[in-house]
């Protein structure tokens, strides 16, 4: 899509490799289509469930059930299916409340992160090896074993059935994002913050003038990686905020679900891909911060 | 700095930046585990105020009932053969994509963009996609295979495959990333040396490409063993676990939230959790020895 990545590598562009590059022998010339065949079986079958989805909702409850799935619609572009799952589902309460789970989260996260990361990596001082060790167990264990004895938690602090379960846990209980940041800060020179000291910052000037603004590529990292995991999870809404008024898009989707029947399939394709259009235009916007951010972030993981 | 001196004011950050993160850690992430254990050797039901010390009971059953633990172990090895199948393909992408060829920008793309997507959405998308008479069926007329359709989730010898197609689906591109992003650290100069001497594809790969990125790849078996235990939305939300396709942590959930036998629960959570902790205590004692991370 856009021009050259920045991953692509530099040495691509010197004379000596383009001409060993052109060289294009019979033998070269059969791996190379091979390859692309591969490739664009593979990439027609990452398209091929979407592209089904998306003409199923232009079609009328006839043609869904006379036709084949592959038949055009016969009135493309047609937006009566999308104006019906805006009539049946609370499509904008759904959004609302992913975007406020989703900036809330992030705020709260990027906050306590940076926070965290700050005082374990430029302070030494007891306790600072087991709150490591804690962090690291924790990392280990996989969040959605635990739900059993976290619900009950939730209950206890009377947050069933609230946005906030869903932002304390996005938040609080988000170990891998705090380890980006701690791993990051350790790459950043102590030289700044002990330069801004002798000129008589505070501690607290120092994580708010310097840091804080020296984190923002993991920041972003972060945010990109949570905003994703966020806005498609599904368990956590499923588990905590089961009614309609609370639900995010992926409660949203799967309560048309439930309330759907064949005839009305069409309508619940349509309801998909106002789910998954943010999503995509900002995947094609952000292509490149995405794709790099996913393989920093990912490294951790 | 006002009337603090150096030494309470460090002591004020630390504490102060501590407070919020560690309660978190311990109300979210390390009490629920310790409270887990206990639950585990209990016959609570979630609800009412009192519950018997039943020592190891459910352990005993969930070794002695073989439905409870044997059927989504089995589930999860269909899951773990799908995640070796998907790493060798996403290691085959990520190679061919690595050299620049024209176009490779776009495929990348394109193979990533599932993994972007709302996962109830990609289930809902891929139920239709494989129902009977669905978009497959319809597909596979169009390229001329009508013959070779089948019930891909109505019938019980096919719909692991068919969840797996779908997992793999969803998951490729990721993996490509990952694996991509280490094929960066390999200095192309050595590619172009290679070429000269005259080695072939495969002889770049196996001692240029392997050696470097056999780490990541590694790393990326474990990670894909502890994530076949762990499966959830696609199969939860494709077949609701008919057919034979419940996984450990919709038995877990089930059995925690439906039928209220919370006791039951944390003992299933506790096992799915030691396998995971198994996995990780190997993969440290089997990579650490070069001293890597």
């Amino acid at each position: 899509m856009t021009a050259e990545s920045t991953t692509t590598p530099p040495v691509a562009n010197t004379g000596r490799h383009n001409r060993l590059r052109r060289k294009l022998t019979p033998q070269k010339l059969f791996w190379n289509g091979f390859h692309y065949l591969f490739l664009t079986l593979a990439s027609f079958i990452v398209v091929a469930p979407l592209y089904i989805a998306f003409i199923s909702s232009f079609k009328t409850p006839i043609e869904m059930l006379r036709g084949e799935k592959t038949d055009w619609p016969e009135n493309f572009g047609s937006l009566t299916n999308y104006w019906e799952f805006f009539d049946r589902a609370m499509v904008g309460t759904a959004f609302y409340n992913t975007v406020f789970v989703v900036t809330v989260s992030l705020v709260i996260v990027t906050l306590i992160g940076t926070m965290v990361a700050y005082v374990v990596d430029r302070f030494r001082f007891p306790g600072r090896r087991l709150i490591l060790l804690a962090y690291v167990v924790v990392m280990a264990v996989p969040h959605i074993t635990t739900q059993v004895s976290l619900y009950q938690v939730i209950l206890t602090l009377g947050l069933v059935n609230s946005k906030w379960a869903l932002i304390v846990l996005y938040s609080g209980a988000d170990i891998v994002s705090l380890y980006i940041f701690i791993v990051f800060l350790g790459s950043i020179s102590r030289e700044v913050d002990e330069s801004a000291r002798i000129e008589g910052a505070n501690y607290f000037q120092i994580y708010w003038k310097i840091i804080l603004p020296l984190m923002t590529p993991a920041i972003s990292t972060v945010v990109i990686l949570r905003t994703i995991h966020i806005y498609n999870d599904f368990i956590l809404p499923y588990l905590y905020t089961p009614r309609v008024e609370d639900s995010t898009v992926s409660m949203l989707l799967y309560r048309a679900n439930d309330m759907m029947s064949s005839t009305t399939e069409a309508i619940l394709m349509a309801g998909i891909m106002i789910v998954i259009a943010p999503t995509l235009i900002a995947f094609l916007l952000l292509q490149r911060q995405i794709v790099s951010g996913m393989m920093r972030g990912a490294v951790k993981g | 700095m006002g009337p603090l001196t150096a030494q309470s004011q460090r002591r004020l950050v630390i504490v102060g930046f501590l407070v919020v993160p560690l309660s978190m850690l311990t109300l979210f992430s390390l009490y629920p585990f310790v409270q887990l254990i206990w639950y585990s050797m209990t016959d609570w039901d979630g609800l009412s105020r009192s519950s018997n010390f039943i020592w190891f009971e459910n352990y005993r059953r969930i070794f002695t009932e073989d439905r409870i633990l044997l059927s989504p172990l089995i589930n999860s090895l269909y899951y773990f053969i799908g995640s070796l199948i998907q790493l060798a393909m996403a290691t085959y992408f990520a190679v061919i994509l690595n050299r620049g060829m024209p176009g490779s920008n776009m495929f990348r793309m394109l193979l990533f963009m599932p993994f972007v997507l709302n996962s109830v959405a990609v289930s809902i998308i891929f139920r239709d996609f494989l129902q009977i008479e669905g978009g497959l069926d319809a597909l596979m007329h169009v390229v001329g295979l009508g013959d070779y359709t089948q019930e891909w989730v109505q019938n019980p010898a096919i719909v692991k495959w068919s969840l797996v197609f779908a997992s793999i689906w969803r998951y490729l591109g990721f993996q490509l990333l990952i694996t991509y992003g280490a094929l960066q650290a390999v200095p192309q100069d050595q590619y172009e040396a290679a070429r000269i001497e005259g080695a072939g594809e495969w002889q770049q790969f196996r001692f240029i490409t392997f050696p470097t990125i056999a780490p990541v790849l590694g790393l990326q078996i474990i990670l894909s063993t502890v994530g076949s235990l762990e499966v959830f939305d696609v199969p939860f939300l494709i077949t609701g676990g008919a057919n034979g396709t419940k996984t450990f942590i919709m038995a877990t959930l089930e059995e925690a939230f439906e039928f209220r036998r919370v006791g039951m629960a944390a003992a299933m959570a506790i096992i799915l959790l030691s396998f995971v902790m198994l996995v990780i205590i190997l993969q440290r004692a089997l990579f650490d020895r070069g001293g890597t991370k």
